[in-house]
């Protein structure tokens, strides 16, 4: 009885204050994604850290917390808070404190529009998405586009000159493959007649990744580049400039500079699959319906991530001439073919 | 006596989250601009004009323009703002000197 009746007034403080309540709405959203992908993330990493070691033939992380190590990176997130706050006496201090905030705002503005899988109620599939907006393919790569503002202002208050170096190599390789892979998400909206993720996904009758197979490849080399991760690591080659924009950090600020690039690495596959995996589309599993959908998600998405893991275990690390030779020269002619290749098909694929 | 205009819309709570956050976007952009003028370090004056591009994306947002708004970011700050860094950076070589000790 009393139940209902909170029910009700929630039912109509909703229809009265359409505005209000999605803010209040918005801010719980807000709260729920951050912690999903921070624990997601801190998964991202234990799974890197075992497969890596399985193709090193290691074990891995292996004492706390069970034989598999699971409880490693409550440990390590532990210790990086009780370390002592230090700053460089001669760094820029409110730039060099501010460097690791706004590489977190950039990932939490990421990933509120991402859709997090779905639902299957009653045959009728619900996305789990924070907001749900017209242009969130667009408002991803906007997104995106500010992770290089973080890692300069990272490498430049440093005020060290293998902080700078990195900065600057980090910084002229997301700018190069910024551009090959907006157009490959615009021939993807091309083919689906939308911007927004959701319709993008529902579109995919046949996944993208066949329909344009040339746009995938593009989108997978322009993603692992804009992660930064082995392949193209240049910012942080440890071998040549000790840590790249991070050499200067301690502590929690380096843990939060270094935890956000394995959460945008798992945005990045979250946005590969519903680009060119068809998302949470599959076939309806029996018995758990409801999940069925939320399980074709996390299979694709962990399917990406060993695949990042798998690549940058097997190759090495090109110089910043040849990354940026690719991305100019190679990336961005094919990406313009696809995107005609796109515009000439896509009526067939609608 | 007939009022000019509807003052009792001032009582209502939508109008006033509205002005407050216009105000507040108005504030951050207004002393950011300022700041980017009187800045005495040219890469601090481009993080505050960085800064103030982010507040009027805000602005925009908040006026339901939301593709103007993302397109703000994406071609003011994630372009503009990382060429004009560049172009800090490979100029001149004084900055860097005054700036890092």
């Amino acid at each position: 009885m009393v139940l209902s009746t909170i029910v009700e007034s929630i039912t109509d403080f909703v229809v009265q204050e359409p505005k209000i309540s999605g803010l209040i709405i918005g801010l719980i959203a807000a709260a729920i994604i951050a912690s999903v992908i921070n624990v997601g993330a801190m998964g991202v990493v234990w799974l890197e850290r075992k497969v890596l070691g399985d193709m090193t033939n290691r074990f891995g992380p292996c004492r706390v917390g069970t034989r598999w190590g699971i409880l490693q990176l409550v440990a390590d997130a532990i210790k990086l808070f009780t370390k002592e706050d230090s700053i460089p006496r001669g760094a820029d201090r409110p730039i060099y404190v501010w460097a690791p905030i706004v590489a977190c705002i950039t990932t939490m503005l990421v990933a509120a529009a991402l859709p997090w899988g779905a639902l299957n109620i009653g045959g009728v599939v619900y996305p789990l998405v924070a907001v749900n907006m017209d242009i969130s393919a667009f408002f991803v790569e906007a997104a995106l586009s500010l992770m290089a503002i973080g890692a300069f202002m990272a490498g430049w208050a440093s005020n060290n000159k293998y902080s700078m170096l990195g900065a600057f190599r980090g910084m002229a390789r997301m700018v190069s493959y910024e551009v090959p892979m907006g157009v490959c998400v615009i021939s993807v909206a091309i083919m689906a007649h939308s911007l927004n993720i959701v319709e993008i996904v529902e579109a995919q009758s046949i996944w993208y990744i066949i329909a344009q197979p040339l746009g995938f490849v593009i989108f997978m080399i322009a993603l692992v580049t804009d992660l930064g991760r082995i392949p193209f690591d240049q910012s942080e080659a440890e071998e040549e400039i000790i840590a790249g924009y991070v050499t200067e950090y301690g502590g929690i600020r380096w843990g939060l500079l270094y935890f956000q690039e394995y959460i945008i690495m798992l945005l990045g596959s979250v946005l590969l699959v519903h680009l060119f995996l068809g998302g949470w589309n599959g076939p309806v599993i029996p018995v758990i319906s409801i999940l069925s959908p939320m399980i074709w998600f996390l299979m694709k998405m962990i399917l990406v991530l060993v695949f990042l893991i798998w690549v940058r275990g097997s190759l090495v690390r090109f110089r910043i001439d040849q990354v940026t030779d690719l991305g100019w020269k190679w990336l961005l002619p094919l990406s313009m073919v696809n995107l005609v290749w796109a515009v000439a098909v896509g009526v067939y694929f609608a | 006596m007939e009022l000019p205009m509807d003052i009792t819309q001032f009582y209502d709570i939508r109008f006033l989250i509205e002005l407050g956050v216009f105000a507040l976007f108005a504030v951050i952009i207004i002393g950011l601009s300022i700041l980017t003028v009187y800045s005495r370090n040219i890469v601090h004056s481009a993080f505050y004009l960085l800064g103030s591009f982010a507040a009027v994306a805000g602005l925009y947002i908040s006026l339901n323009a939301t593709f103007v708004g993302v397109a703000q970011v994406l071609v003011y700050i994630g372009a503009v703002g990382v060429l004009m860094l560049f172009a800090i950076m490979l100029t001149r070589r004084a900055i860097m000197e005054e700036s890092h000790g």
